[in-house]
């Protein structure tokens, strides 16, 4: 027995490392943009709005390890501030639409009846809006910046948090541990959080997951178009914006270093989602 | 209600009626939220804290003229409700009011902008539908082999490509390396401008071909491995006939209904492709107003995409049906 069970041990290991192999990669790189993002100013060789206009559009040197952009500011020194914003945004969005979406899904799941039909209602209604065009609105109301589209984009995920949960939830309510609560005398609100909600949260947190890449999209593509993170301020998708100037007379770095960073995020986010929908099981697949 | 019948195809009647009835119910939420949008983009500028004519005049003089323009143009003297009914029954007369930056009729800015962002649509449009179809249908005969494996991993690093990486990598290889397409503008006449329409339906359309393919795929995988399409080969029906008639033909279900979210995606997503290109279109219409707070046409713009977006999807879920019959049966069947 203890022969045979010897040699297929670390055979499975083997296995099991060479199938994660991309996961770790993107584990790690997405490590490095959030260490990258928290200690920006020790990171950052330059300061990302120091202007040398001796050294425009300079192609990688030993000093600029990515170039420089059209006003001599060191590219790399600025794809580490952008990588702030690049990622709290998203952060915000995921964070609040999951809670807002959880609550609300347990609500309505769990009620059923008039709630149910009232907040789904609310969720349809809300999924008329793309959430890039909700951002729009918010920014023609309420200005551009980081704050009034992040609050819009909250809002326009919620339903997708929302509606997963309350589907979760209601195949759940019915479930035998839940009756066996009852029995014993627990209130429903008590239940419904402390039992069902740890059941629920597994799927909702790869549906987070994969919500993180579709936002970070969506808020370098407003800040692409103008109306995001303003100016001098660095923004990977304003530095595409002002990249695209160059890119004309055939300097293609500005533009196409920030382009990389989105891709490179998004897919590392996705294959950490794919993980873990894979780990935790698709009951809907 | 009437007892259950033993089978249900005796009575054509029946399923057709409630095909209407389903049809009906899909058509009133339709109008429903809509109507609900079109409240809430209204309603959106009390948000705003101060008084309307200052957050309408943002950024403008506020000398009298102005102020009794945007008066009229709004009938800010009215109460809410009443402005709302003027506005909403403007609207579907086709009159959305006064642009504030052009000194026009926001329809008529619209209407002048509407060919481009038609166009960019229905060309990607098209080059998703065939592009995606194509390697779908393809990766899924030639399901296992190196051809398979390479369409898949270029799908997914396509469908990771937002559609502002895509015009950049575009416009850096096709118009400035190899020169062969413009990076600006929309040109004159009509097969000029499909020229320039090329590079950015293109890098509108990446990503969503990788969606169509991958579903595309695994629908026809599904399909395969049905029993009907076994029993069509035994009967020696060409393989061609067999793809088109009895897969293809099944699996346009799902195709359609992703396609539909696609389109409404297109509308949003124009807007980014039309920047990048400088395209004169409705997108870049909504975001230069939006710069300019000609907030006007910001509301007209957003209700118009809401409402083809809902209209879309309304669409999709009605023609279900009609391209594959099996879900007329509805939740009764299964």
């Amino acid at each position: 027995m203890s022969i045979q069970a010897a040699p297929r041990l670390p055979l499975k290991r083997q296995s099991l490392h060479k199938t994660r192999w991309g996961l770790v990669i993107s584990i790690g790189f997405l490590a490095l943009v959030l260490i990258a993002a928290i200690f920006a100013p020790l990171v950052a060789p330059f300061s990302p709005a120091a202007v040398d206009l001796l050294r425009v559009n300079s192609g990688p040197t030993p000093q600029h390890w990515l170039g420089t952009d059209a006003l001599g500011r060191d590219i790399l020194s600025r794809m580490v501030y952008g990588s702030r914003t690049a990622l709290t945004g998203p952060i915000v969005v995921v964070l609040a639409s999951t809670i807002l979406g959880l609550l609300s899904g347990l609500w309505a799941g769990w009620a059923g009846g008039k709630i149910d039909a009232i907040i789904s209602r609310i969720f349809d209604i809300v999924l008329a809006f793309p959430a890039l065009l909700l951002a729009i609105l918010a920014v023609a109301l309420f200005g551009k910046g980081l704050i009034a589209p992040v609050i819009a984009m909250s809002i326009a995920y919620t339903p997708y948090i929302g509606r997963l949960t309350r589907q979760l939830v209601a195949t759940e309510k019915n479930r035998q541990y839940v009756a066996a609560y009852k029995v014993q005398g627990f209130s429903a609100p008590w239940i419904a959080t402390r039992a069902v909600m740890p059941n629920v949260l597994g799927v909702v947190g790869s549906q987070t997951t994969q919500n993180f890449g579709y936002v970070l999209v969506e808020l370098a593509a407003l800040s692409f178009l103008g109306l995001g993170i303003q100016a001098p301020k660095a923004d990977w998708g304003n530095m595409i914006n002002e990249g695209q100037a160059a890119l004309v007379s055939g300097n293609f770095l500005p533009a196409l270093i920030p382009s990389i960073a989105v891709v490179l995020v998004v897919v590392a986010v996705n294959s950490v989602g794919g993980w873990l929908s894979d780990k935790l099981g698709d009951p809907f697949a | 209600m009437a007892p259950p019948q033993a089978s249900g195809a005796k009575d054509p009647g029946k399923p057709v009626l409630a095909g209407l009835k389903l049809a009906a119910g899909k058509i009133g939420s339709f109008i429903f939220t809509v109507f609900v949008s079109s409240v809430i983009v209204f309603f959106s500028r009390w948000l705003v804290p101060g008084d309307p004519i200052s957050f309408l005049l943002r950024g403008r003089s506020p000398n009298p003229e102005a102020i009794a323009e945007v008066t009229a143009i709004y009938g800010l003297d009215k109460p809410p409700l009443e402005q709302y009914w003027n506005w909403i029954t403007g609207v579907l007369t086709g009159d959305f009011g006064r642009s504030l930056q052009y000194r026009q009729d926001v329809s008529e800015v619209i209407l002048g902008r509407l060919p481009v962002t038609l166009g960019l649509v229905v060309m990607s449009g098209i080059m998703i539908a065939v592009l995606g179809l194509a390697a779908g249908i393809c990766a899924s005969l030639l399901r296992g082999t190196w051809a398979d494996r390479a369409i898949i991993a270029s799908m997914s690093g396509l469908a990771a490509i937002p559609s502002f990486v895509g015009a950049i990598v575009l416009i850096a290889i096709f118009a400035v390396q190899l020169g062969m397409f413009p990076s600006f503008g929309s040109g004159t006449g009509f097969w000029d401008m499909i020229y320039h329409l090329i590079l950015p339906s293109l890098a509108l359309a990446l990503s969503f071909i990788a969606v169509v393919g991958r579903v595309t795929r695994s629908a026809m995988l599904e399909e395969f491995s049905r029993e009907h399409v076994e029993v069509a080969r035994s009967r020696g029906v060409t393989p061609v006939a067999v793809v088109i008639r009895h897969v293809l033909r099944n699996a346009l279900g799902p195709i359609l209904t992703v396609s539909g979210l696609l389109v409404a995606g297109l509308l949003v997503s124009s807007a980014i492709v039309e920047q990048a290109f400088g395209l004169a279109g409705l997108g870049s219409l909504l975001v230069s107003s939006v710069d300019r707070l000609d907030f006007p046409v910001v509301q007209a713009i957003v209700l118009i995409v809401v409402t083809a977006f809902v209209a879309i999807n309304t669409l999709v879920d009605l023609l279900g049906p009609v391209i594959d019959p099996r879900l007329k049966a509805g939740e009764g069947a299964r």
